[in-house]
């Protein structure tokens, strides 16, 4: 069709409107692949969340004992080492922090509950987050990160991963403007870490929260396989059953 | 049924028309032998509207209309009910399999002038179970009270104060409050559970029935009743049961496993059945970055938004709806089946299917000066559509042919040079160029080709 | 139109075949609808079982607990308390528990595992009332022995939970699963059994 080319000469033409300056390339710090049938790294995830997370930012739709049940976490073990408060086995997991102070703490942003807001910004937003603060002593937290800029949150992983700062230059667009582009990240002191170990950390808590984002996920595609056999049968069945009765018609 | 029967049946049949109700629609309800795989998706709307109901009674019974409580049940559902994720997946799903299905029945009306003497108001009572379905699923996606549910909602509601005058009065009272509230949420959640699916169930009743009492078309667009036996049964026609239920059976089958794929492993359709930023609780502080309205409304949203004057986006959105009521009265060929139509027809048919799935994509994207532009090209292509469908409703002359191609661009020019907003002149004689080409295909062919020739329709079904 | 090429007895195979398969799917579908209509995790959170300190209670004080959303008491029986129990054999319906309303463990005299601590569902089984706790003899009736009296419909229970004759309801009242964790320590809403389980 002329004008469905036209249509496409269009588009490719003038796609430039449509992309924005950015401060760095979204997925060049890898790609998370999230592995839902690694159970020992769901565990550990699970461990760095209630360690490193779970005391400001609520995962307030999960429940302490579903997660247990579907990591294979004993129940003695979830209620001795990861339930710090007062809460019970089947309790939803809530923070003690109350919403007031952490809006004070956190220059008015009330830490996002993880249980759901990971599926709206989905894992890899949290893997490039994890990995790129940086030190910026013009923050309040004196970090900063690249991929959440002037973000309100502490790097509470700091003594895992140790410092950086990021080196930026600056690049002139189209239109005669000057933006800061990141180059790179420069380590100032190491962490209790290696390198390799925190980004297992990292992947390993990405995993655990991609799993809480929505717990169906580790039955549906199996009972899904179930379902579609079922209907393969019973569609060549009933496929049999019409040819039958219309070979009456003619 | 002559003679009595006995037993339980028996009693009830002499009290209730259970046997006559069966054998009138069902096993001596006569329809054309020869439907194809677009007469599938009438039933197939059935099966999903018994999904919905099946799985919205059960979601209703965990689900809280309650702006500080409704989201947290969803959860709710996701996680501690017994299989709650199902049913919610089945319920979320089927809105969308609803209207995949729904478009593609209206299609096949279109194709085979389903809509045509004497089958008007089946149509039209069609059309009205699309509209009440629209409004069946606006409202259902406030009720998990995301963030896109709430700013969605936002957005739409506003689209009333554009309305001189009462505007502002008439979105206040459809939400209750100065904002969505919780007083919004509440009256959706009666409308959505109670009020629209009896208006549907009502409406889907009188849509069958009228449907029973002329007849079903067919992909030949012949009229079966014309030609009957001795024994007064259309020659070509076959009784619904058990022709008909083996062969929806067997249709029904794929249709869930289609359906079944969704649910169990692409749940959110990549954000087209569950949008992303959803699965935020509602922030009456914090807009989504881009709000699009779910996928199966965005092609009238774009026609909303290719009009700069706001009530007349709203005046455009309304009338491209509407202009579908019409339909028997603007393509008034007698000639029903595509198959014996012209090739112009075709195309402008094909155009049409087009136009809608551009204008839907473009209705999912943010704004740039390239998609206004094409947005208003692409609706005034929709709207062209019906102009010559009316046109094609008989032969005319080339006086005909040339004056309506010179009057419909004319106002397609003039239009861009007293009002096309845009500040990109090149775009504006470049986007030009798709009215143009479509009136010259459409209007001028017929003058130098035989495209628009059209073919002689047989006495009684061909296959 | 009947055509005699037609296999009627594949037709009756298949049309089987269809209901049969059809009909299982049609189960197993219904099977997510009826279990979504048991409790959800947050109705079992709720109904967990719940620990007590029964070390502070005074002879003859009762304390209530809730289990499950229902009332559940203990009472730290005198010893006058129990040796009265052994007496009222013949005015109780059901004296010797063989009605199913307690776990095995509390099938007893005392209706408890220890004679002192006695743990009741606070629910009159005759309409489901609460009943109130009467320890003092003589004050429903001038043989009142102290028990639990249902002011709904007047049914009488002895302290141990036993139900007098002649009165609307038929049944003791009910003992709900527990064991010691410790001497001062009950965990309500499951057996020493089910624990170790």
């Amino acid at each position: 069709m002329k004008f469905l080319a036209v249509v496409l000469v269009l588009l490719s033409a003038n796609v430039a409107w449509a992309a924005g300056p950015s401060a760095y390339e979204k997925g060049s710090f890898g790609k998370i692949k999230i592995d839902l049938s690694n159970r020992t790294s769901l565990q550990r995830g699970a461990k760095y969340f209630v360690n490193y997370c779970l005391s400001c930012h609520p995962a307030q739709h999960s429940r302490y004992k579903r997660v247990a049940d579907d990591l294979g976490i004993s129940e003695d073990l979830m209620r001795n080492n990861m339930i710090f408060t007062e809460q019970k086995f089947g309790d939803l997991m809530t923070v003690a922090m109350k919403r007031e102070d952490a809006m004070k703490w956190f220059l008015g942003i009330d830490p996002p509950d993880l249980s759901t807001h990971v599926r709206a910004i989905g894992p890899q937003a949290v893997y490039e987050y994890l990995k790129t603060f940086y030190i910026d002593e013009t923050r309040p937290f004196g970090v900063n990160n690249l991929h959440l800029p002037n973000t309100a949150m502490p790097h509470v992983l700091v003594n895992l991963q140790g410092t950086q700062k990021a080196v930026f230059h600056d690049e002139t667009d189209e239109n005669g403007k000057e933006h800061p582009v990141f180059d790179r990240f420069e380590t100032l002191e190491p962490g209790t870490l290696s390198e390799a170990q925190y980004e297992q950390v990292v992947v390993d808590t990405v995993n655990f929260l991609a799993y809480l984002s929505e717990p169906a996920q580790l039955v549906r595609k199996r009972i899904g396989i179930g379902v579609l056999f079922f209907l393969v049968v019973l569609g060549a069945l009933s496929y049999f059953l019409k040819k039958n009765y219309w070979m009456d018609i003619h | 049924m002559s003679g009595k029967t006995g037993g339980l049946f028996g009693w009830i049949d002499a009290r209730f028309p259970l046997g006559k109700m069966w054998r009138e629609h069902v096993a001596e309800y006569y329809a054309p032998k020869n439907f194809n795989f677009w007469y599938f998706f009438g039933s197939l709307a059935l099966l999903v509207l018994a999904i919905q109901i099946l799985s919205g009674i059960f979601l209703t019974m965990h689900y809280k209309p309650d702006a500080e409580l409704a989201f947290a049940s969803v959860e709710h559902i996701m996680r501690d009910v017994n299989w709650g994720w199902l049913i919610r997946y089945m319920h979320s799903t089927g809105a969308s399999f609803f209207f995949i299905v729904v478009y593609l029945h209206m299609f096949r009306g279109l194709m085979y002038g389903s809509f045509k003497n004497p089958r008007e108001l089946i149509w039209i009572l069609g059309m009205l179970i699309y509209v009440a379905l629209m409004a069946e699923a606006f409202m259902g996606y406030l009720l998990p009270w995301g963030n896109m549910s709430y700013w969605g909602a936002q957005v739409i509601i506003n689209l009333f104060n554009t309305i001189p005058y009462i505007g502002e009065a008439i979105s206040e009272w459809i939400r209750g409050d100065f904002v969505i509230s919780d007083a919004t949420l509440n009256r959706f959640f009666a409308l959505h559970v109670v009020a629209m699916p009896l208006a549907l169930l009502a409406l889907v009743f009188a849509h069958i029935l009228a449907l029973h009492e002329v007849g079903s078309n067919n992909p030949d667009g012949v009229e079966i009743k014309e030609t009957k036996n001795a024994d007064g049964i259309p020659v070509d026609g076959v009784p619904f049961h058990p022709y008909y239920t083996v062969k929806d059976i067997f249709g029904a089958t794929v249709f869930l496993a289609v359906f079944s794929v969704v649910v169990f492993f692409v749940p959110d359709m990549y954000g087209y059945f569950l949008e992303h930023a959803n699965f935020d609780p509602a922030n009456t502080l914090n807009t989504p970055e881009h709000i699009a309205p779910i996928w199966y409304f965005t092609p009238f949203y774009t026609v909303l938004r290719a009009i700069p004057d706001p009530f007349g986006g709203f005046v455009g959105m309304v009338l491209s709806i509407v202009v579908l009521f019409f339909l028997p009265w603007i393509d008034r060929n007698p000639i029903k089946s595509i198959r014996y139509r012209s090739a112009l027809f075709r195309i402008n048919l094909l155009v049409f299917v087009v136009t809608f799935i551009i204008l839907g994509y473009l209705g999912l994207n943010a704004v740039t000066p390239l998609y206004s532009q094409l947005a208003l090209r692409f609706t005034e292509l929709y709207f062209l559509f019906f102009v010559v469908l009316w046109a094609y409703s008989r032969p005319h002359g080339a006086v005909f042919w040339i004056g309506s191609f010179v009057i419909l661009l004319g106002g397609v020019t003039l239009y861009d040079v007293f009002m096309n907003t845009s500040e990109y002149p090149e775009l504006i004689w470049k986007t030009w160029i798709i009215p143009a080409a479509y009136l010259v295909v459409t209007l001028l062919l017929p003058l130098f080709t035989n495209l628009g020739l059209e073919k002689e329709v047989p006495a009684r079904v061909t296959s | 139109m009947a055509n005699d090429k037609v296999d009627h007895g594949r037709r009756k195979a298949l049309t089987g075949g269809v209901a049969i398969v059809g009909g299982v799917g049609a189960v197993i579908t219904a099977w997510p609808f009826v279990s979504s209509m048991n409790p959800s995790a947050s109705s079992l959170a709720a109904g967990a079982p719940v620990e007590v300190d029964v070390s502070k209670m005074q002879p003859g004080q009762q304390i209530q607990e809730i289990w499950r959303r229902k009332p559940v008491w203990i009472i730290r029986r005198t010893p006058e308390m129990v040796e009265s129990l052994g007496a009222l054999t013949p005015k109780l319906r059901d004296p010797e528990s063989r009605e199913a309303q307690q776990p095995a463990f509390a099938q007893n005299e005392f209706r408890s595992i220890k004679k002192e601590f006695l743990v009741l569902i606070g629910i009159c089984t005759h309409l489901g009332c609460s009943p109130e706790y009467r320890p003092e003899p003589g004050t429903i009736s001038a043989n009142w022995q102290g028990g639990f009296y249902c002011a709904c419909h007047g049914s009488r229970f002895d302290l141990a939970g036993r139900v007098y004759k002649n009165v609307p309801a038929n049944k003791n009242l009910e003992v709900p699963p527990y064991y010691f964790l410790s001497d001062g320590r009950i965990l309500i809403g499951m057996t020493k059994e089910e624990a170790a389980a």
